[in-house]
C-alpha cells in the first residue's frame, strides 16, 4: 500500500470508502471508459480496491451537480493509480473520467490515460 | 438539452447482454439487460454504465465459491480481494502460513480440500458484510451477525443449501469447460420498496443468476 499523500481530503475520502463497500439499492451506479480501463490494465476490481483504501487528494465542485474529485490509491496488484470521478452524492452517482498510472519506483512510467 | 458532464448521454441503451471482461475475475461473467452503453459527448469514448458495482462483485464471488469446481490460484486471489481481506489475516484464519496461502495464490501449490472448504465458507459469509475482514478480526454471537449481516435470512438459507451438500470437483477439462456466469438484476416481487429505493428508482438491490443459464461450465 503507498503512504498516505500529504492533502488528503478526509470527508471525501469517507464517503468514496463507504461507497465501495455498499450495496446501493439504486440505478446510479457506477460509469467508466471501459477502453481507458483496458488501457490502463486497471479492473473494475481494482477501481473498486482503490475506492476502498485509497485517499481523495483533489475536489473542486462543478457548475452542473456534483464534482470532481481526484483519488489515489492502489489496485489488487498494488499498481498506483490517480483516478478522476464525478460523484453526485445525492444520487450515488460515480462516474470515472480519468484513469493515470503512477509513477513506480523503478521508473516504469507507463501512463495509460 | 444541455448535457452534463456526468450524463450518459441521450444515446445510452441498454444492452441485452454484456460480457464484463473489465471486471477482472479469472472467468466469464455475463450482464444481462441492465448494462447501458453510451458515448461521452466530451471525449467520444465509449461510457459502461453498471449498476451496483459492489453488489455484483459480491454476487460474483457467490456463484464462484457456490459453485463445486476446485479454486485456482487466480480465482483465490480474485475471491479474496473482492472481499478486500489481507492475505495475512486469512492465511491465520485457514490455519496456514502466508507464503503458503501466497503460492496457492501463485498457482505453485494446491490449496487442500479441506482449507478450500473452509475458505468458501467463509467467502459465501463475507459477501453478507460490508466489510468481511470483521469476522477474521473478532468473534461474533449469532445476534451480532444478524445484526451486521445485510441480509441474515438469504444468508443462513443459502449458507445450508449450498454448503452442507458440496462436493469439490477436482476433476475437469479447463480448456473444453470454461466457467461462464450469467447475471440479471431483477426487483423481487416479495419484498417491498424503502423509501429511498422508490425515491432513487424501481431497483432493488438483487443480482440474481437466472435459472436455465446457472454456471456454465
Amino acid at each position: 500500500m503507498p503512504p498516505q499523500p500529504k492533502d488528503v481530503l478526509k470527508i471525501e475520502t469517507v464517503w468514496i470508502r463507504e461507497y465501495a463497500k455498499t450495496y446501493l439499492p439504486c440505478e446510479a451506479g457506477f460509469s467508466f471508459p471501459a477502453g481507458r480501463l483496458r488501457e490502463a490494465r486497471l479492473s473494475l476490481l481494482g477501481v473498486t480496491m482503490i475506492f476502498r483504501n485509497g485517499y481523495v487528494v483533489f475536489a473542486d465542485k462543478l457548475d452542473d451537480p456534483g464534482a470532481i474529485w481526484v483519488v489515489e490509491g492502489s489496485d489488487e496488484n498494488s499498481v498506483s493509480f490517480q483516478l478522476t470521478v464525478i460523484v453526485v452524492t445525492e444520487t450515488l452517482a460515480v462516474d470515472l473520467v480519468r484513469v493515470e498510472r503512477l509513477l513506480e519506483e523503478n521508473g516504469d512510467d507507463n501512463d495509460a490515460a | 438539452m444541455t448535457m452534463m458532464q456526468h450524463d450518459r448521454g441521450s444515446n445510452a441503451r441498454v444492452v441485452q447482454q454484456y460480457e464484463v471482461d473489465t471486471l477482472g475475475a479469472p472467468f466469464k461473467v455475463t450482464l444481462w439487460d441492465c448494462v447501458s452503453l453510451g458515448v461521452d459527448p466530451k471525449t467520444g469514448e465509449e461510457k459502461v454504465h453498471i449498476p451496483d458495482l459492489v453488489g455484483l462483485i459480491k454476487s460474483v464471488v457467490r456463484a464462484r465459491v457456490s459453485h463445486p469446481r476446485k479454486l485456482n490460484g487466480a480465482e483465490l486471489k480474485f475471491v479474496r480481494n473482492a472481499l478486500g481481506v489481507r492475505a495475512n489475516l486469512l492465511a491465520d484464519f485457514l490455519d496456514m502460513t502466508p507464503e503458503h496461502l501466497s503460492r496457492c495464490e501463485a498457482g505453485s501449490k494446491v490449496m487442500s480440500t479441506m482449507s478450500e472448504k473452509v475458505f468458501r465458507l467463509f467467502a459465501f459469509l463475507g459477501t453478507f458484510f460490508s466489510d468481511p475482514e470483521e469476522i477474521l478480526l473478532r468473534s461474533f454471537n449469532k445476534e451480532e451477525i444478524d445484526k451486521k449481516a445485510k441480509k441474515p435470512n438469504e444468508m443462513r438459507q443459502k449458507f445450508a443449501e449450498q454448503f452442507l451438500s458440496m462436493k469439490i470437483q477436482s476433476v475437469f477439462d479447463a480448456e473444453e469447460d470454461e466457467l461462464h456466469f450469467h447475471f440479471i438484476r431483477r426487483k423481487s416481487k416479495s419484498s417491498k420498496p424503502t423509501k429511498r429505493q422508490k425515491m432513487l428508482s424501481e431497483d432493488d438491490d438483487e443480482w440474481k443468476e437466472p435459472e436455465p443459464m446457472k454456471a456454465c461450465g
